[in-house]
């Protein structure tokens, strides 16, 4: 029997209620995609920078992480150190803006995409897990 | 037709100028003899000198002899004074008459004649006059009479009295005589006078002086006799002489009347030329001005008739022009249906298990597919181009990165054939330009792959260089070069025409329409540039093109990688409304990889029925369908109540035709976008996850007004996304309130922290946080409130024109919680 490929998927929202959110989305998401299929999902979620980055593995696949952090804090300005630490993770931003500067801004850091927090967000989330395993 | 107007331009001159020329010759005519007639008029009016002479001639003439007359009389010398005047004046008027009519010979004789006439008149009463001188002897005889008769009276008074009375009896009386008919008949007067003229006064005695006296009276009588012969012979004379006189002025003023009456005539008869001379004119004038009328209406005639040829050549070229439009628009979608499903399929077999064989086979069809949609775009292009209905889509791009994509496609073709394929861009080349990047690319693709397809050996380079430049412009020139077949020098010039490539048998050797380098040329031409060829047989070959470019400056980059990187989400549910079974097939092989809920259906009344049940995300509506089509359904569903918000759903409109005539009509309907058969899965992801993210920005600012009137009866969220979202779990759902009432009143307190210490940004930064979680409950009012408190705030740098916004949120954070809470405590139960 083959060895199932953990992914692990982590979420950075400091909003508790959107945080659950998007959680509980994922975790219904990768429980159905994990049937049948040769990868495990496990998911880690903060709703405290300094707690996420302390506890931010090598080995993590997938971030979501919220624009707008702390005060003065945006996703972009820690990107860099997130990429520092683990260099294949697929980033997605999260966003409720709009603001197409900050969109290509986010590109240009060299973010993986840029989901929206709206009607869509959750799904385009779980969108995005299944094309991260794709690309692997 | 040019030449027709010149020469109409030139009759049209021709016949001014000669009316000119004739009025301008009526105005000299008229203007002279006018004058002359004025001229002649004034002359006239002048008093006659002639007749003024001859009058003066006459009075002289009257003048003298009345002097001679009275001097004959009276004896005193002093009346001579007018005849002598008249005798000195009247030679100069005659002279000055000879003058006056010096050129009529018939007017010089009369005067002749009166001039001899005149003398003749004066020689008669000098004669007279010399007839005056003789009588002193007379006087003297009377002077002895006298003394006679004194002496007579001492002697015999009354013998001798009666005969010497009686002898002067008539002398006296002829006196008087002469002094009644003074005027009529001077001469014969002065004569009755004249008899006593001789006489010697004897004064020896009286008998002697008796006898003396009356010899002398004898004498005298008879020298009367004589006296008055004479004097009648004279006064004969002279009435003949007057006669002549008056004859010849009666000529003289006969011969004048005369005079006039031939000028009078003479100036009638000018008046009558001019006359005729300018109706003559004037009615060539007429006629001129007539044909010159005819000429011109007749041109006109002629003008509008071409123009109206012309007009009705036009439309119907037009017609012609739309016709074939829409025939290669019919016909490519008549084909592109079909190939959609053909390129699709294929598509979706090659992700399939297949064995080598069989995937060799399905490329072979995608490639032959891609190939024959490549040639049908070749001829909508060059139909399109041939119409002038090609638009340019004017926007920001990299040509670099233009450069290196037709670069990356050309690759495995010319690794194939193992020729180097290399490029070179200058590095002064702008880096963002504004202009048509897809024109440009289809142009290097056209280019490239000729130059890959005609070269067996060898390399193909593409160079690209700004040429000219300033602040604002830059003249790109790209430069392909191959080591090819070469185009015979023959051939160089026709390249370019439709349907032309260089020799006959090269479409079945190399293939291709023969439309690639034509479209090249006028997609170049349209964007402003040249192309032009050099090329040399079995050597190879050098295009270049030039186009102008606006240089865009390079901040605020357009991620063309945006659409790239958009995704499409899954849980989306989708309706597919197309009535090919193939299409709607591919649909679903593609919707069910990406696992994606669809719903097919066959028809537009299907799919609006379907809408008015079922709530979806998305509709793919294909354009033309029976029943009803995709434009009919669209307006149908955005001027109907559907089921939940429907009736805003975003609708792709799929087609097989690329019209821009028939995308216009969609987006006039209502549809949001257009997707072109056959599409590859890449553009359809694209053109979704545009959709919905287009549509959540839409949705933001048209929610409030659907918030205003859902507000009365809805309670100001929905629970259900949560209930979706946790697959029906209540606890995750208890959850999910608690930790909403948790976070919205403590981020309630730190707004009004932050409103207290006027930090806008906290403000700012608080109610952004907050307002996430409310799209997820729908609760809209709140979430509307709060991007409105954060755009406020952050436009102001300030909280304080937020003031009423913050309680209104306030009072709606409360009524949420209270509900919210309320809801709790029922699902707890």
């Amino acid at each position: 029997m083959k060895e199932k490929k953990n992914i692990k998927i982590l979420v950075m929202e400091d909003n508790e209620m959107y945080n659950s959110l998007l959680t509980k989305k994922i975790e219904l998401y990768t429980k159905s995609l994990s049937v049948d299929s040769e990868y495990t999902f496990e998911i880690f979620s903060y709703t405290s920078l300094a707690e996420c980055m302390k506890n931010l593995g090598e080995d993590i696949d997938i971030i979501f992480l919220d624009y707008y952090l702390v005060r003065n804090v945006t996703a972009l300005d820690i990107l860099s150190r997130i990429k520092e630490k683990c260099k294949d993770c697929k980033v997605f931003i999260i966003s409720r803006s709009r603001d197409t500067e900050i969109i290509h801004k986010a590109f240009e850091h060299g973010v993986d995409d840029f989901i929206f927090k709206g009607k869509y967000g959750l799904a385009h989330s779980c969108y995005l897990i299944k094309r991260a395993i794709a690309d692997r | 037709m040019a030449r027709k107007g010149l020469v109409f331009e030139l009759r049209i001159i021709f016949f001014i100028l000669i009316a000119v020329v004739i009025v301008a010759g009526i105005g000299v005519l008229a203007y002279r003899s006018l004058s002359a007639i004025v001229s002649n008029i004034k002359e006239e009016l002048k008093p006659d000198q002639k007749s003024a002479l001859i009058k003066q001639v006459q009075s002289d003439l009257s003048d003298a002899e009345n002097g001679v007359q009275t001097y004959t009389i009276t004896q005193e010398s002093e009346y001579l004074e007018p005849f002598y005047q008249a005798a000195s004046s009247i030679d100069n008027k005659v002279n000055h008459l000879y003058s006056l009519s010096a050129q009529d010979t018939a007017e010089l004789a009369v005067l002749d004649s009166l001039n001899y006439f005149i003398e003749q008149k004066f020689i008669i009463l000098r004669d007279e006059l010399s007839l005056q001188n003789n009588n002193s002897i007379e006087l003297e005889l009377e002077d002895i009479s006298l003394k006679l008769q004194k002496t007579e009276q001492y002697n015999e008074l009354p013998a001798n009295n009666i005969p010497a009375t009686t002898t002067k009896a008539p002398k006296r009386k002829s006196n008087i005589i002469s002094r009644l008919f003074s005027k009529k008949k001077p001469v014969t007067v002065q004569e009755t006078i004249e008899p006593p003229t001789v006489a010697t006064p004897p004064v020896h005695s009286v008998k002697s002086i008796r006898k003396e006296v009356d010899r002398l009276q004898e004498l005298q009588a008879k020298q009367s006799y004589a006296l008055m012969e004479k004097q009648l012979e004279l006064s004969q004379k002279d009435k003949a002489v007057m006669d002549r006189i008056r004859l010849c002025f009666a000529q003289l003023e006969e011969l004048e009347k005369k005079a006039m009456a031939v000028k009078t005539a003479l100036a009638e008869k000018q008046a009558r030329e001019v006359n005729r001379w300018i109706m003559t004119f004037c009615i060539a004038v007429s006629l001129l001005l007539f044909v010159l009328g005819i000429v011109i209406i007749r041109y006109t005639r002629k003008i509008n008739a071409y123009s109206k040829a012309l007009k009705k050549a036009k439309t119907e070229a037009e017609r012609l022009s739309k016709v074939k439009e829409s025939f290669i628009s019919t016909m490519s979608h008549e084909i592109r249906t079909p190939m959609n499903a053909i390129f699709g399929f294929s598509e979706q077999l090659l992700e399939t298990p297949l064995n080598d064989a069989q995937k060799e086979q399905v490329e072979i069809i995608k490639k032959s597919s891609d190939h024959l949609v490549g040639i049908i775009n070749d001829i909508l292009d060059y139909s399109k181009l041939g119409a002038g209905k090609l638009e340019l889509n004017i926007e920001r791009f990299k040509p670099r990165d233009i450069v290196n994509e037709v670069i990356r496609m050309m690759k495995p073709l010319a690794g194939k054939k193992n020729i180097d394929l290399n490029t070179d861009i200058a590095p002064d080349l702008p880096q963002v330009l504004l202009g048509d990047p897809m024109r440009l690319k289809q142009i290097l693709i056209n280019l490239v792959s000729n130059a890959v397809k005609f070269t067996d050996k060898g390399e193909v380079s593409l160079k690209c260089l700004p040429i000219l430049e300033n602040d604002t412009i830059v003249l790109v020139q790209f430069m392909i070069k191959d080591t090819g077949i070469g185009i015979p020098s023959s051939k160089i010039t026709s390249i370019f025409n439709e349907f032309e490539q260089a020799e006959g048998d090269i479409t079945r050797r190399y293939g291709g329409t023969g439309l690639g380098l034509t479209i090249t040329q006028k997609l170049v031409t349209l964007q402003g540039g040249t192309i032009e060829v050099d090329s040399e047989e079995g050597k190879g070959t050098m295009i270049k093109f030039t186009i102008l470019y606006k240089i865009a400056p390079v901040i605020d980059e357009p991620s063309p990688e945006k659409n790239e990187k958009y995704s499409v989400p899954t849980d989306l549910a989708i309706l597919v409304a197309d009535d090919e079974e193939y299409n709607r097939m591919l649909m679903t092989a593609i919707l069910n990889k990406w696992g994606v809920i669809h719903k097919e259906v066959s028809n537009g009344e299907e799919a609006v029925r379907e809408l008015e049940n079922r709530k979806y995300d998305v509709v793919l509506m294909d354009v033309q369908m029976p029943v009803m089509n995709g434009l009919q359904a669209t307006r149908y569903i955005r001027e109907h109540p559907m089921k939940s918000s429907n009736q805003k759903i975003p609708i792709l409109g799929v087609m097989a035709s690329v019209s821009e005539e028939i995308r216009r009509q969609c987006m006039e309907a209502g549809m949001n976008d257009c997707l072109n058969k056959p599409f590859k899965e890449k553009e359809l992801s694209e053109k979704i996850s545009d959709l919905l993210n287009k549509d959540f920005m839409e949705e933001n600012k048209t929610i409030m007004d659907e918030e205003n009137k859902t507000n009365e009866n809805s309670p100001g969220y929905d629970l259900s996304e949560i209930y979706k979202v946790s697959d029906n779990s209540k606890d995750f759902v208890k959850e999910m309130i608690r930790l909403f009432i948790k976070t919205t009143s403590e981020g309630l307190v730190a707004l009004k922290r932050g409103m207290k210490n006027n930090s806008w940004e906290y403000v700012a930064y608080q109610a952004h946080k907050i307002s996430a979680p409310c799209k997820h409950i729908a609760a809209e009012k709140l979430y509307q409130l709060l991007k409105k408190i954060e755009e406020r705030v952050r436009n102001d740098y300030s909280t304080l024109q937020v003031g009423g916004l913050m309680e209104e949120a306030e009072a709606e954070i409360n009524r949420l919680i209270q509900l919210l809470e309320v809801e709790y405590a029922k699902i707890q139960s």
